[in-house]
């Protein structure tokens, strides 16, 4: 059992303390007067009560109302409320300090205990007491509510504890209902009253047996159990039944005042403190310590224990502690799809997330370390099948066990191994590593559990964990060391503080390393990639398939992406640990264990890792079929740049204005402005404008904000003329004249300007004006205006008159020739420019669909031909006999050649015992034994020429050997492959036949067909003979796959012959009509693929309906519309029919007999009538005439005709 | 302590040797080398230059070998490489009956045994070790040469008892793991993923082995990744190039390239001439049946 302090506050003395049921909320009361609301899982201080006078000495919260109570020594309890934060009123009474307060479980009533010997209960609603209870003669320090019944238990410092029964107050004031005459003759006798005829609370028990005053008393949650803490130092357990109560037994071990205790909420354990600094827990069942925590220097008041939560907390001399007894992090490691856990049973479970399956409990884990102590962590090995355990009980323990090979229930495993060391992990199949603390030995282990070898930790290291195959990972208090135990040595270190775990991604790439409150990122050679720090601590991480970090922290689903962007994908009602990604489902552990499934929207870190990997496609996917808007990605488009793509996203006018103007994409930007129409839009979009030079967009704005001087500069740096006239006209409809007088310059007007400056009576500027321009007669009237002569005006040297400007470019009328800006891919997609291209995609998929299509009917179509027959056990029995004969002969000559080789200093080699092992030659080419395959395919099968059959000898040959490189200097070592991998008896082995038949029939065969259907017929043949040798020399597993490879044999034979007796009529002269007609009809009549059938048929069909043999023709469409029906060449077929019916005669008589049952001369191509003599060829079964014996058949060119043979073996 | 062991200065040498870092153990520094250690570094880097191709440098640089037994070994060496079988041989046989008890002389000597045809001489010479696992290897792997698997499979597990965890005790294992078959192709694979996937080891020749394992297992396309991975860090390694070429012909596919990279690179290759050998064997056998050809 370990402490694990969760939160910790500085104060003066804390005397009680209370947690609120469902938010992370405890009240502290003070020996200071105040009262403290603190968020312990933040750690901040929510709000401070400072109403009393003096110590508060008891807090409680209500456990459903927003209210909590307190009572301090001025007298008084007041009752607060949570919302306003205000103290709603006070309870006064009490003529003593008041020791505690507790709210009623379901009742409207506190109970309090107070210096003035009493125990009063109030009732909060009508804010009146309603009993006062009497009896203790000295403080009474403690007093509570029974969880479920109407009982009171009290402590006293008059050593005594009491419990009293409240049955009459509750019948008193629960609502009146009708009492029968009984009823109200028992209640009057049942309830003698004490001595002051109280009849509402009767004292049912004293407890006598401290010798001191008990400071505390409480209830057990579920069992008639009460415990009890005193000044004597004691803990002391009672046990009461319906009738009495006694003493059960005493928990000695405080050297100081127990001042307060409880029994903890789930667990079989007693928790006591002291004025002693300690906290103690106890085994309720046997009543010994089990383990006591000791603080410096503050003596502890008061403890309280969390409802639900595993949580107490404990108020000393300088503050509140918040603490648990146990890690809650159930112990879990994953191999490839299954997840390995311990549940809070202590029993080993695993889950199968291929299959959303839970097991049965796989082990038993109870006698691991102490009953109170969870186990740590868990590590699996999948070689052996066996996980190691460790558990912090007894400084810590591991124990490596063996799995069952079923998940028979939660056994206790006998086959364990045991040892000392704070964690221990796998790092290799045979090896795993022991990390002991105080010595900071990591040992290395065997399955033995033995010492291999101890290495010294390079580091002071807190934790090791796996670091990839013969590594580690240390973590170290600032640095995390990825160390090398093959080879001693330490590869790389990171500096981070405090990290606790580690995930790594799938790939092996990357590791996430935890700590309380950051995660850091690092390659696997531990580079910092990013890191990020969380406020919240965090509790997990796992890695989905595209390298997103989902971790978690205490009320957070987070992601982070490799760049460090990282967001929140939902919140947590309660603490989960998680355990693996699957899509947008995450499968997390909770406290108790259980393996949960939550469902997540990944969208967002989908959207930005396609962002990063400028993966648009996915992008747009993203944005079609999922509503990702929100100010958080348009943000964080913006902030990574892509203010177009946020663009698509927005519809207020004034954020697309917004981005619009920062991508520059003017279009749009002009139509929000016209939209939003305000001056400042207007501005912003002018001056974005100017910048590109888009021109029109500027005179727009110009005119827009009626900003007349730019306008008319505009025009004149645009050349513009005309307009600049309109605008020297506007502006002296505007009676503006300076910008007439700008306008005039622009223009180079002279006279305009002359006569505007008169206007406004700038007699000597305009008399400048005209002087300088050179207009005299002006410049006299001026004068003469003015009443002046020449001689009395002064003006300066005047130069050149300025001439008018001229229009250099007359842009314009240009359209903006800025060179367009290229859509992104993005905005192109849009815009639906791409969906053109995506649609010629579809169609080129559903082309090849339709393709793949057909290839699978015609798949179907070879497996149907495939179908193994009734009747081919009975052939199998037949060639039986001659087998066994074979194979006795061949073993007697193998061993003869092999005897004078076989001396005693080498064994028998792997190749001999193939030749051994078997009467299939392809395993004797297999082992290079060419001689004994020849003899053998000779004898089985008749083959004589084998030069055909050589590429395939010396394929298989050599596919039977792989090498392995060996010491330096020496070759290498040779092994052989098998085919039986899970066969180890030297007289079963057998070698690996490269182009299985399964390959030959779902490839080549396949091939073969294609080149047949388009025609290719030489090669086709080539290729049904390929397929034929390649047969000729393979190995087959098992009967049927035998059956099989006869059928595939016999699709050979029809092939070729049917092809070879086309390709002659397709030879043949124009004049062999005959010839030609009864070739034809013989090429229809090999068993082909119904497909290839079609085709014999047509051309038997139409050469014999072109040459006016219209019975045959007449026959061949009829047998065509058997197998087609429907379609155009069906209907060409009925015509033929049509037409040849209507003659009914064969213009030339044909070898062909339609009645007789032939056979076809694979050599001559004529038929061979059923009884006529005829030999067959021992390999492919295909007839000749009886002239062609001993000759090399000419299907397969390898054997010869007629020739004694015992058939094919290909199987062993 | 052994000094090859894990904690021994030579760990490091002694291990870039045995996975085939030819090139690294040539680098590899030996400075602050104690003066027995710094012996034991000339032999790895003579060693290495001789698998480089190097012999006759070798030879050269080693003129003088007299009363330094694990130097002549090296020579010796040296000499069988560059073909100079008799000289070579020679120079074992002196060792044998002098320094015997070297461990170098064993290993070494072993070797121009074997080479020599004289399978039993370097068995006996070898048996002389005294926790020696570079001989145990040696052993091993002449032991499944003359295919006595039950005695290699022995000799790994008197190996094992004292040198648990060293690579080149692992090595052998896979190797006659992969003589034995069954589960034993498991262990096999475990071994060489280990290998690869440490560092330190990953190399051509891991992967190769990795592949072969494999290969055993009937898993072709993993074994083909690991082919790959092999080239990737070797693609002129001829037994990477030959394991290659074997597995393109168990997937039925073209292997062409390897084949000519292979000729052109390692024409002498015991493949190759294996391959010619058994052509040659094809044409004679067959002809014995060509008279009952009759077209």
């Amino acid at each position: 059992m370990q402490m694990l302090t969760k939160f910790e506050s500085k104060s003066s003395r804390a005397k009680g303390v209370a947690f609120h049921p469902k938010r992370p909320w405890i009240l502290v009361s003070l020996h200071s007067s105040t009262i403290q609301l603190w968020d312990y899982r933040m750690g901040t201080l929510i709000d401070r009560f400072e109403e009393h006078d003096g110590p508060v000495r008891a807090v409680d919260f209500h456990n459903t109302q927003p209210l909590f109570v307190s009572g301090g020594d001025d007298y008084k309890i007041k009752v607060w409320s949570l919302q306003t934060r205000r103290c709603l009123f006070t309870l006064t009474g009490h003529l003593d300090y008041v020791r505690t307060v507790f709210f009623h479980h379901e009742l409207p009533w506190i109970i309090s205990s107070s210096d003035d010997q009493t125990i009063r209960i109030w009732n909060w609603q009508n804010r009146s007491q309603i009993a006062c209870l009497t009896g203790h003669n000295h403080y009474t320090m403690c007093a509570q509510f029974h969880p479920k019944e109407d009982l009171v238990v009290s402590a006293s410092l008059d050593q005594t504890v009491r419990v009293w029964d409240i049955s009459g107050l509750r019948k008193k004031h629960s609502a009146p209902t009708t009492m029968t005459f009984e009823d109200q003759l028992n209640r009057a006798n049942a309830n003698q009253g004490d001595m002051f005829g109280n009849t509402d609370a009767v004292v049912k028990y004293v407890l006598e047996g401290h010798d001191r005053g008990v400071n505390w008393v409480a209830f057990h949650p579920t069992m008639p159990l009460i415990i009890s803490s005193s000044d004597d130092r004691m803990v002391k357990l009672w046990r009461m039944s319906e009738t009495k109560a006694w003493e059960v037994d005493t928990c000695r071990g405080h050297f100081n005042n127990a001042t307060c205790c409880l029994f903890h909420p789930h667990q079989d354990l007693i928790i006591s403190v002291g004025e002693d600094k300690t906290i103690r827990t106890w085994d309720l069942n046997k009543r010994t310590s089990v383990q006591s925590f000791r603080r410096e220097s503050d003596r502890f008041w008061v403890i309280a224990a969390h409802p639900e939560i595993n949580l107490f907390a404990a108020g000393h001399d300088s503050g509140v502690m918040v603490f648990k007894l146990e890690r809650e992090r159930p112990a879990s490691t994953i191999y490839q799809s299954t997840l390995f856990y311990i549940n809070k049973e202590k029993q080993l479970k695993s889950y199968d997330f291929t299959r959303d399956t839970e097991s049965a409990p796989l082990l038993s884990l109870k006698k691991l370390g102490s009953p109170w102590t969870p186990p740590r962590n868990l590590s699996y090995n999948p070689a052996e099948r066996a996980v190691l355990v460790t558990s912090p009980a007894d400084n810590g323990i591991y124990e490596l066990i063996r799995l069952p090979r079923d998940a028979a229930g939660a056994i206790e495993s006998t086959d364990t191994k045991k040892g000392s060391g704070n964690s221990a992990v796998f790092i290799a199949r045979n090896r795993f590593a022991v990390f002991t603390k105080s010595s900071q030995a990591i040992e290395i282990k065997d399955l033995s559990n033995a010492t291999t070898k101890t290495i010294k930790a390079p580091v002071a290291t807190n934790d090791i964990y796996y670091g990839g195959t013969g590594c580690l990972l240390l973590f170290a208090a600032s640095s995390v060391v990825l160390y090398d135990i093959h080879q001693n040595r330490t590869i790389a270190e990171l500096s981070i503080n405090g990290v606790k775990y580690a995930a790594w991604s799938n790939d092996g790439q990357h590791v996430a390393l935890l700590g309380k409150h950051t995660i850091t990122i690092a390659t696997k050679n531990l580079e910092t990639v990013c890191s990020l720090h969380e406020t919240i601590r965090i509790k997990s991480a796992t890695w989905n398939d595209s390298d997103v970090l989902i971790y978690s922290t205490l009320n957070h689903i987070k992601y982070t992406l490799l760049n460090g962007d990282n967001g929140i994908i939902r919140t947590l009602e309660s603490t989960l640990y998680l355990t693996n990604i699957k899509g947008p489902i995450v499968y997390c552990l909770d406290r108790s264990g259980k393996v949960i499934k939550l469902a997540i929207d990944p969208t967002e870190f989908r959207f930005k890792k396609a962002l990063i990997n400028k993966n648009y496609e996915e992008m747009l996917r993203i944005i079609k079929t999922s509503n990702l808007v929100g100010q958080s990605i348009i943000s964080y488009l913006q902030k990574k740049g892509y203010p177009e793509i946020a663009l698509q996203f927005v519809q207020d006018p004034q954020t697309r204005f917004d981005l619009a103007i920062e991508c520059g994409n003017l279009s749009v930007a002009l139509e929000m402005a016209k939209e939003l129409d305000k001056p400042n839009v207007w501005t912003k979009l002018g001056a974005e404008a100017l910048e590109h030079g888009n021109h029109e967009i500027v005179e727009l704005v110009y005119q827009k904000l009626r900003n007349f001087d730019k306008l008319s500069f505009l025009y004149l740096t645009i050349g513009d003329m005309s307009k600049l006239q309109r605008m020297a006209k506007i502006a002296d409809h505007r009676g503006d004249y300076k910008a007439k007088f700008q306008s005039s310059l622009f223009l180079g007007d002279a006279d305009a300007r002359i006569q505007m400056l008169r206007e406004i009576d700038m007699g000597a500027l305009a008399y400048a004006a005209a002087k300088a321009n050179g207009k005299e007669e002006e410049a006299q009237e001026i004068l003469e205006s003015a009443g002046l002569t020449e001689d009395q005006v002064k003006i300066p040297e005047l130069g050149a008159p300025l001439s008018p400007l001229k229009v250099a470019n007359e842009t314009f009328k240009t359209k903006l020739d800025l060179k367009p800006m290229e859509p992104t891919y993005f905005e192109k997609v849009l815009l639906g420019q791409v969906e053109a291209l995506s649609l010629e995609d579809k169609e080129v998929a559903n082309g090849t669909a339709g393709e793949s299509n057909g290839f699978d009917a015609f798949n179907d179509m070879v497996e149907d031909e495939f179908a193994p027959k009734d009747d081919s056990g009975a052939f199998e029995e037949d060639g039986g006999g001659w087998d066994i004969d074979e194979e006795l002969l061949d073993v007697d000559d193998v061993e003869d050649e092999a005897a004078p080789e076989a001396a005693a200093t080498s064994g028998v080699s792997e190749a001999d015992l193939w030749v051994r092992n078997s009467p299939v030659p392809a395993d004797h080419v297999a082992a290079g034994s060419f001689e004994s395959a020849m003899q053998l395919l000779n004898r089985q099968a008749g083959v004589v020429d084998f030069a055909p059959l050589k590429p395939r000898f010396l394929e298989v040959y050599q596919a039977s050997k792989a090498y392995l490189p060996g010491t330096e200097g020496m070759p290498s070592v040779t092994t052989y492959i098998r085919r039986t991998k899970t066969e180890t008896a030297p007289n079963k082995v057998l070698p690996i036949i490269p182009r299985t038949l399964s390959r030959l029939t779902s490839v080549d065969l396949q091939e073969a067909y294609k080149l047949v259907r388009t025609n290719h017929l030489e090669d086709a043949v080539e290729k049904f003979r390929a397929i034929l040798y390649d047969v000729v020399v393979s190995a087959v597993e098992s009967a049927s796959e035998a059956t099989e490879a006869v059928q595939l044999i016999d699709i050979c034979r029809e092939y070729i012959l049917g092809l070879s007796i086309e390709l002659e009529r397709r030879a043949l002269p124009e004049t062999e009509v005959k010839r030609n007609l009864e070739l034809a009809a013989y090429f229809a009549k090999a068993k082909l693929q119904p497909v290839h059938v079609h085709n014999a048929l047509q051309v038997a069909m139409s050469q014999s309906f072109k040459h006016k043999n219209y019975n045959s023709a007449s026959r061949f469409a009829s047998q065509y519309l058997e197998l087609v029906s429907t379609g155009a060449k069906a209907e060409q077929a009925r015509k033929i029919k049509a037409r040849a019916d209507a003659n009914g005669t064969d213009a030339i008589k044909i070898d062909y007999d339609q009645y007789a049952e032939f056979d076809i001369c694979a050599a001559t191509h004529t038929p061979i009538y059923a009884g006529a003599p005829f030999v067959q060829d021992p390999l492919t079964k295909a007839k000749y005439l009886p002239e062609f014996k001993g000759k090399l058949c000419s299907i397969s060119k390898i054997t010869a005709i007629g020739a004694p043979a015992s058939g094919l073996r290909l199987l062993p | 302590m052994d000094q090859f062991s894990d904690s021994g200065e030579l760990f490091a040498i002694h291990n870039l040797f045995y996975q085939g870092a030819y090139k690294e153990v040539l680098d590899h520094s030996t400075a602050g080398y104690s003066d027995s250690a710094q012996l034991q570094c000339r032999i790895y880097k003579y060693r290495a230059q001789i698998a480089l191709g190097s012999a006759t440098t070798v030879i050269e640089e080693l003129e003088d070998t007299e009363g330094q037994a694990a130097l002549a070994a090296v020579k010796a060496l040296a000499l069988f490489k560059a073909g100079e079988v008799e000289s070579s041989l020679e120079i074992v046989q002196e060792l044998v009956e002098t320094a015997a008890e070297d461990a170098n002389v064993q290993v070494l000597g072993g070797i121009v045994l074997y080479l020599a045809g004289k399978a039993e001489d370097a068995l006996l010479l070898l048996s002389q070790h005294e926790d020696n696992l570079a001989a145990v290897a040696l052993i091993v792997q002449i032991r499944l040469a003359q295919n006595k698997i039950d005695q290699a499979a022995k000799e790994v597990v008197l190996a094992k008892r004292w040198g648990q965890d060293n690579m080149l005790v692992n090595l052998a294992e896979a190797w006659v793991d992969l003589s034995l078959g069954g589960d034993k192709y498991q262990d096999a694979f475990y071994i060489y993923e280990e290998l690869t996937q440490t560092p330190s080891s990953s190399n051509a020749r891991t992967f190769v082995g990795q592949a072969i394992a494999d290969i055993q297992l009937g898993r072709y396309p993993e074994a083909e990744d690991a082919i790959n991975s092999a080239l990737e860090r070797d693609e002129s390694s001829s037994e990477v190039l030959v394991n290659a070429i074997i597995l393109f012909t168990l997937l039925g596919r073209d292997y062409s390239q390897y084949e000519e990279t292979l000729k052109a690179k390692d024409p002498n290759n015991a493949f190759l001439t294996d391959y010619e050998d058994k052509s040659a064997l094809f044409d004679t056998c067959a002809a014995q049946y060509t008279s009952l050809i009759v077209e």
